[in-house]
Parts: structure tokens; C-alpha cells; sequence
């Protein structure tokens, strides 16, 4: 009997200890190339998904390098050439100035996304430490993280961006930390959610149970389980974020002029709208289709992201 | 599970979105032809009541021209009260109105007004000397809660009741401009009730006035009802009407956009609109629903101000330089579509006392060069920006109020100008410019105007007499407040304009004054609308339109 069930035990044993360096690795092939092969199927399956990406990638490709697409400096006024519908010299037409408005657009694309991808950023950082805090912590800290969070949320989020920026000033700086802090209660609730579901799990208490220390669990197994909603999230509040952001811009808080950005630019065509309608058409769209876009992909991660 | 949480937040979100692209993409539409009778509505006879509906392009925030001397306050003060003397537009010639006639001392110190005997304010009480008297009497106790109106009464000394219909009002000092300022709303004439109430009641709406027309409401950021006064019989020497209004309301409604005033005007929600955004006139004039009214303004040109005291700008050379490097037809075309003349001179056209001195409002840039050189500011950096030789970069730095406006794209396109010049313009978008005397201003440059049908106008701005609205103010320039304080001395216009315009060939041979264009108030009238007329700066007299229904 002992024999027997020390043998089994050593074999046990002996399982548990070699059998970890096969298996997960199988395991980890079998669902990396799964995932793959799902993630295919889904764009074959999605077209609005893969035109959502490639729009996506256009776009941080302008934010990248907006001299590679644009032949026009965005800046000095042509005043000769003012007011020109779109053509295939100007691709947007052009504003009141003679400038070219495609390549406003481009390279404007640098400023908003720099500011929403910060934002997002923010909303992300400080979300996570209040969420974490009250999830791990628990008691008065959750009490009170939850109301501030609470109090946030009763706040229209563009409305709080609004007096957060009327506060700070004018700058594209100044938009992105407004919108940043109206994003702070919706990261701060998942993360907390998330929190409390790996509290309750096995893992956690075991990995409690052997001592390890309370950063080397938030870092080691709270953080990589929390991520995977979390991106889904991060992906959607960028979309938020660019709508945010431009909506700053129009009302007049984001870059100082020159300089184009995406709202600002409809900003300064509502006065031509009945005369040039393409100055507010196209940097419009652009603004619809990048939040779209960024929508449609916080969708797709959501779908196959949470399961993963 | 929790991320099916989002999507109602996330349709909130999305909302906004399709409203702007829907907004953008429904925006190349434009105006609609409306009726297609244009030419009876004009030849027909004025109609009897019905409401005219009119957008107003900013909230007067307060109904008392006494004290506050912004166009929209003017132009519903027009309405409820009127002046001892009304302008003529086309000649600035002074003409009678509550005050059949008056004299001038020779050193214009004692004003006589011989008054009307039948007027009455709308609250029934009479107009006589005694309501005169007790006006006066009020902006002087309101002080600097009536800016534009103390400054018109400065030196005031008292009122002597001649009789129950003559005022003789008497100055420490030569005013001669007081005539022309008796004509404005600024010295409106208000009910001696009224004038004893708490001034913020009557900013809000308890006013009572001798005008054609009485407050029914006021309600801020919305709009002003005005109500026809039955009995009234003294219109101005302007109106073909001498009686009551033909309309029984004018409904004003505040729509600062300038896109939605326009469509409201295409769609037929109003009948007229004032300030008609320059880029839509070419479409308006197109359309034979509507007309369009373009009344030249007696104004300080739309300039730019270089601060004397700005280190930079100390240099009269400096000051010469940004005015030669200003293409101003490019300005007028890029901005505001060709539409606003040119400036000509520091003061527009319409003014009585304009000087022509468009020569010296060419746009040289060579010359503009060589007086920046000669100023010192020799060496050309990297970024084209000029450098003195102490380093300092030629960098000037403008504060405004409004993004995305006309002025801000005007902004955009000097800088691009100067830049030729070697001069950097830096735009700094405000939400409030700073409350400090004009000397003081942590900024370069700035703009300002102010419209009057009178010389005088040019003592209130380019002087150095009073702390918030001359330019000079507290850097005096000696020769030209000699000059701007003679024109308080005589009566006879020759004489007035004479100096006047010695007045502006100096402003603008030192550069105080960089003159751009001349702003014109224009009105986009349905056809449904007649008699619409305007007054010397700009403002409606409703008291011969009517409205077909």
C-alpha cells in the first residue's frame, strides 16, 4: 500500500515535474496556432474589420511620417489658390487661405492622435491604481475610490474634459490630460472588477497562502489576468478619445493656430459650410471613420480577446 | 461578461460622431430659393401688424444703452428710447428729433435744447426738461458703469431748466463732439422713473423709454421681444413713418453662429439677419428670396494696434514696417471674400471727418526691409525670423478672443505676410483678455475699433486720455493729443476736419496704427420684408418695416 502510493506519489511527482515542460508547451502551440487560425477566419469573415485595421494603420502612418504623404506644406497660405474644391491636384480642396487641405489633415493627424493615444494612456494609469487599490485593498479604500469614481461617472465625460481644459488653459497638452481624467472611472471599475474575480480565484490564494509578497501578486497574476478586458476597453476609449479630443479642438481649446488639427479644422470651415462644403466634410470623416475603426476593432477583441 | 457593460456607453459616444459627419456631409446644400414674387413684395404697401422675426448675432447681455455701449445694447436701445438729436447717413449732418432745435455756444460749452411738447415715455410719463436734466444726472452717477456715456458728458457741469421744453446743459471745458453724441443711444433718453431704479433691473428689462417700441421680455441668451407702442407719434427724421410701427413685435432671437443665422434666414425660421458672415453674401445675393443691406459703418478701420511700449515696437520704424508688409487686398479677398473695402485711411469712408491716405497703406515689403534693417533688427536667422544685435528674435506676439473665427484666419494669413518680413506673429488664443489699462497689456500687438459718426472718435482711441480705450494711454504723444483735444474746441466742421486729418496722417506716419479694412454691417432681409432701413451705425429702425404674411 505504502509502496504503492509512494510510488504513485513519486510518479506524481515525477509528473508534476517533467510533465510542465511538455505539456503547456503543447498547450501554448495548440491555442497560439488556434488563435491564429480564428483570427483569420475572422477577418475572412469581417471585411469591415480589415478595412477598420488598414484604416487604423493609415492613419498612424500620417501620424508617423506626414511629409511621406503629403506634397503640400500645410502652413503657408496660397492665397491665389483660395477656396478650390477637391481635384486631383488638392485632393480635400483647399480652405480660404490657399492651403492645402489634405495635407492639414495629415499632418494634423500627428497632434490628435498623439492626444487621445495620451489620454488613453492616463485614463489607463490612473484607472488602473484607483481600481487596483480598491479591488486589493478593499474596505474604506474601495468605499472611497468607488464614490470618487461614482461622482466621475455623474459627470457628462465631455463636459468634465471641458472644465478640466477651461482650468488647465489652451493646448494640445492641456485637451489630452482633460480628456484623460473622464476616462479614469471606466478603467477604474473594470480593473477593480477584474481584481475582485482573481481575489475569488484558486490561484490567488494559493500563490497567497506561499507568501508571496502583495506587489509580486498584483504584478504576477493580478495584471496579466486584468489585461485582456482591459485592452478591449483601451481600444474603444481610443475612438472616445479622438471624438473627445477633436470635439476640445473645435471649441477652441486644443492647438494653437496654424498648426492643424482634426477639429479645429471643421472648427474653421463652419463658417464656409454653405459655400465649401469639403472643409468640414473631410476632416469630418476623418474623424468619424478613425473612431469607427478603432470601434470596430475594440469589437473584434472583445469577441475573441476575452475568451483567449 | 462585464464588457457587454460598454455598449450602451459606447452608443452614447458614437451618437455625436454621426451627428458631425451627417452635419458635415448635409452642409454643401446651401440656401433654397424661397418665394419667387420678389419684385411685388418690394412695390407693394406696407402691411399692418404681424411679428418680424430677427436674428441677433450676440447676446446684449443688458437692454440700458446708457450703460453699455455695445452694438447689440445700441441697437435694442434704438428701439425703446430716442435721442435728442438723430444723424443723418449718407451726410453725418445732425438733425432734430426729441429736440426741435438748439444752440452752440462759440466755445462750445453751453448745448440749448428746445424739446419736443408732445412726447411721452411709455411708463405715461412726460418728456420735458426735467427728464433731460435727470438722464444726465444718471450717467453721471453711474460713472464708469456707463463708460461710453460719461466719456460723451466729461467736464459736464449742470443742467439749467430754461423752461418746462428747454435744457441748457453747460461744460467745464469745450465739447464740441456732445451734439454728435446726443444722437447716439448712449445718451438715449430714459423715463426719470426709470433712471432712479437699480441699474442691473433696468440692464434686465425694467426700462421704460420714449421709443416706438416697449420690452415685453429679455431673456438672456435666447432673445428680446419688443412690443409696438400704439400712441406713438415723433418718430426719427429717417423714418417715412411717422406714426406707430406697422409691426406689432419685432421677435429678436440671439444666434451667434454665423452658419445657423444664415440658415435660419434660407430656411424662413427669420425674417432678417444682421452680421451676414461675409462667405455666404455671394450665395445670399444669388438668391432672389432674400436682399442684402450693406451699410458702411463711420469707424476706426479694422486695424492692428502695435503697443508703443512693447520693446520691440518702440521703433516707429518697426511700427511703419508691419504696415508696408501688409498685403491688405489679400487679406480681403482670403478672409473675407472680397466683400469689406480696403482701409484707406485710420478712419472709414462713412466717417465725416475721413482723410484719404491710401498711399500710405501700400504693401511695400522692400521698403518694410530696409526700415527693419535700418532699425536694427539687420540679420535674417534659420528660421527666416530677424535678429537685432543683441540676439533678441523680432517675435510679436498678439492675445484674441475666438478660435475659428474670420478674425483668427486673418490672424493666420498677417502671419504668414510678416513672415516674408522677417517678423514672427505668435497667436495666443484666449478664453478672456486680461482686465488691464492699455498700458499694461502683457502682449505686442492688439486690434480695436469703435464706431462713431464723429472725429471725436479718434481723441477716444488714439489718445492718451482714457485708461481702457486709448491706445496711448500712458505713453503720450504730445503733438497728437494737442491736436485730438483741439478737435473739443470748435464747432465748425471745416475747422474739425482740418485737424483731423493732421491727426491721422500722424497716427499713421508713427505707426500707432496698422488700418486693415473697413467693416461693413451687413443684413440679409427676406422679401417678405419692407422698408427695412439702418440707422448711422448700422442699427435697425424698424419704425417703416412691415412684413407680408
Amino acid at each position: 500500500m505504502f509502496d504503492t502510493q509512494s510510488t504513485s506519489a513519486t510518479q506524481n511527482a515525477h509528473a508534476a515535474v517533467v510533465d510542465p515542460t511538455v505539456l503547456p508547451a503543447q498547450e501554448v502551440e495548440y491555442s497560439a496556432g488556434r488563435r491564429v487560425r480564428r483570427w483569420v477566419a475572422e477577418l475572412v469573415r469581417q471585411p469591415g474589420l480589415v478595412l477598420s485595421l488598414l484604416w487604423v494603420l493609415l492613419v498612424i502612418a500620417w501620424a508617423a511620417a506626414p511629409t511621406v504623404f503629403t506634397s503640400y506644406d500645410p502652413i503657408a497660405a496660397n492665397a491665389a489658390h483660395s477656396l478650390r474644391g477637391p481635384s486631383g491636384t488638392y485632393w480635400f480642396g483647399t480652405d480660404n487661405l490657399g492651403r492645402d487641405l489634405y495635407s492639414r489633415v495629415v499632418f494634423g493627424t500627428r497632434q490628435s492622435m498623439q492626444a487621445s493615444v495620451v489620454a488613453v494612456g492616463l485614463s489607463l494609469a490612473l484607472g488602473a491604481i484607483l481600481g487596483m487599490a480598491a479591488g486589493y485593498l478593499g474596505r474604506w479604500v474601495d468605499d472611497l475610490a468607488m464614490r470618487v469614481v461614482d461622482v466621475l461617472i455623474a459627470i457628462p465625460g465631455l463636459l468634465l474634459s471641458m472644465a478640466v481644459v477651461s482650468i488647465l488653459g489652451f493646448g494640445v497638452t492641456n485637451v489630452a490630460l482633460a480628456v484623460g481624467v473622464a476616462g479614469i472611472p471606466g478603467f477604474a471599475r473594470i480593473i477593480r472588477a477584474e481584481v475582485l474575480r482573481i481575489k475569488s480565484s484558486t490561484y490567488f490564494d494559493a500563490a497567497q497562502a506561499s507568501g508571496t509578497r502583495t506587489l509580486a501578486i498584483l504584478v504576477r497574476h493580478v495584471v496579466p489576468n486584468a489585461t485582456g478586458p482591459v485592452l478591449v476597453l483601451a481600444a474603444l476609449e481610443l475612438g472616445g478619445a479622438v471624438l473627445s479630443v477633436s470635439a476640445l479642438s473645435f471649441l477652441g481649446y486644443g492647438s494653437t493656430p496654424p498648426a492643424p488639427e482634426w477639429g479645429s479644422l471643421v472648427s474653421q470651415g463652419r463658417d464656409y459650410m454653405g459655400t465649401a462644403w469639403w472643409l468640414t466634410t473631410f476632416p469630418g470623416l476623418v474623424v468619424a471613420l478613425t473612431v469607427l475603426a478603432a470601434n470596430r476593432i475594440g469589437r473584434a477583441l472583445e469577441r475573441t480577446g476575452v475568451e483567449a | 461578461m462585464h464588457i457587454r457593460s460598454f455598449r450602451p456607453r459606447w452608443r452614447v459616444l458614437i451618437v455625436p460622431a454621426a451627428v458631425l459627419s451627417l452635419a458635415a456631409a448635409s452642409c454643401g446644400t446651401g440656401s433654397q430659393n424661397t418665394s419667387g414674387d420678389a419684385r411685388s413684395a418690394s412695390a407693394t404697401e406696407p402691411v399692418r401688424g404681424g411679428t418680424l422675426k430677427y436674428a441677433l448675432a450676440s447676446d446684449p447681455e443688458c437692454v440700458d444703452p446708457q450703460q453699455k455701449p455695445q452694438i447689440s445694447v445700441r441697437m435694442i436701445g434704438r428701439q425703446l428710447t430716442d435721442s435728442l438729436t438723430e444723424q443723418d447717413p449718407e451726410t453725418g449732418e445732425i438733425l432734430p428729433w426729441l429736440a426741435t432745435s438748439w444752440e452752440v455756444s462759440e466755445d462750445a460749452r453751453r448745448f440749448t435744447f428746445h424739446l419736443r411738447k408732445d412726447v411721452t415715455f411709455s411708463d405715461g410719463t412726460p418728456f420735458d426738461a426735467e427728464a433731460v436734466k435727470a438722464n444726465f444726472e444718471r450717467i453721471l452717477r453711474l460713472g464708469a458703469g456707463a463708460p461710453q456715456a460719461i466719456g460723451f458728458i466729461a467736464g459736464y457741469k449742470g443742467t439749467t431748466i430754461v423752461d418746462k421744453y428747454t435744457a441748457e446743459v453747460d461744460f467745464e471745458k469745450p465739447n464740441a463732439q456732445f451734439l454728435q453724441a446726443s444722437a447716439t443711444q448712449s445718451l438715449g433718453i430714459l423715463s426719470p422713473k426709470t433712471v432712479t431704479k437699480d441699474p442691473k433691473a433696468v440692464c434686465l428689462g425694467d426700462i421704460s423709454g420714449t421709443g416706438p417700441f416697449t420690452l415685453e421680455r429679455y431673456t438672456p441668451q435666447q432673445g428680446v421681444v419688443l412690443k409696438r407702442r400704439d400712441d406713438y407719434a415723433w418718430a426719427s427724421p429717417l423714418a417715412k413713418n411717422k406714426g406707430a410701427a406697422y409691426l406689432d413685435r419685432v421677435d429678436l432671437r440671439i444666434i451667434p453662429e454665423n452658419g445657423v443665422r444664415t440658415g435660419s434666414l434660407s430656411s424662413g425660421q427669420v425674417d432678417a439677419i444682421e452680421t451676414v458672415p461675409t462667405a455666404d453674401v455671394a450665395t445670399l445675393e444669388k438668391n432672389p428670396g432674400f436682399s442684402l443691406l450693406s451699410a458702411p459703418l463711420p469707424a476706426i478701420s479694422i486695424p492692428y494696434i502695435p503697443h508703443v511700449y512693447s520693446p520691440r515696437l518702440r521703433d516707429a520704424r518697426v511700427r511703419r514696417a508691419l504696415s508696408l508688409g501688409l498685403n491688405r487686398q489679400e487679406i480681403v479677398n482670403a478672409i473675407y471674400a472680397g466683400v469689406y473695402p480696403v482701409a484707406t485711411g485710420v478712419l472709414t469712408k462713412a466717417n465725416p471727418g475721413y482723410a484719404n491716405l491710401g498711399d500710405n497703406l501700400s504693401y511695400d515689403p522692400d521698403q518694410a526691409v530696409r526700415l527693419l534693417e535700418e532699425a536694427g533688427w539687420t540679420k535674417v536667422g534659420k528660421d527666416g525670423i530677424r535678429v537685432n544685435a543683441k540676439g533678441e528674435r523680432l517675435s510679436l506676439e498678439i492675445q484674441y478672443v475666438g478660435t475659428g473665427t474670420p478674425a483668427e484666419q486673418m490672424h493666420q494669413l498677417v502671419q504668414q505676410q510678416w513672415k516674408k518680413i522677417g517678423v514672427d506673429f505668435v497667436l495666443k488664443p484666449q478664453k478672456q483678455l486680461p482686465d488691464l489699462t492699455r498700458d499694461k497689456l502683457p502682449y505686442d500687438i492688439s486690434t480695436w475699433s469703435q464706431t462713431r459718426g464723429d472725429v471725436d472718435v479718434l481723441r477716444t482711441v488714439y489718445s492718451s486720455f482714457f485708461s481702457n480705450m486709448s491706445m496711448l494711454y500712458g505713453h503720450p504723444d504730445k503733438a497728437l493729443d494737442q491736436l485730438l483735444t483741439g478737435l473739443q474746441t470748435t464747432i465748425d466742421t471745416q475747422h474739425r476736419n482740418e485737424i483731423a486729418a493732421k491727426a491721422q496722417a500722424r497716427i499713421l506716419d508713427q505707426g500707432y496704427a496698422i488700418p486693415v479694412y473697413d467693416l461693413l454691417a451687413i443684413f440679409g432681409i427676406s422679401k417678405r420684408v419692407g422698408g427695412f432701413k439702418v440707422d448711422t451705425d448700422g442699427k435697425p429702425i424698424f419704425n417703416d418695416a412691415w412684413k407680408r404674411s
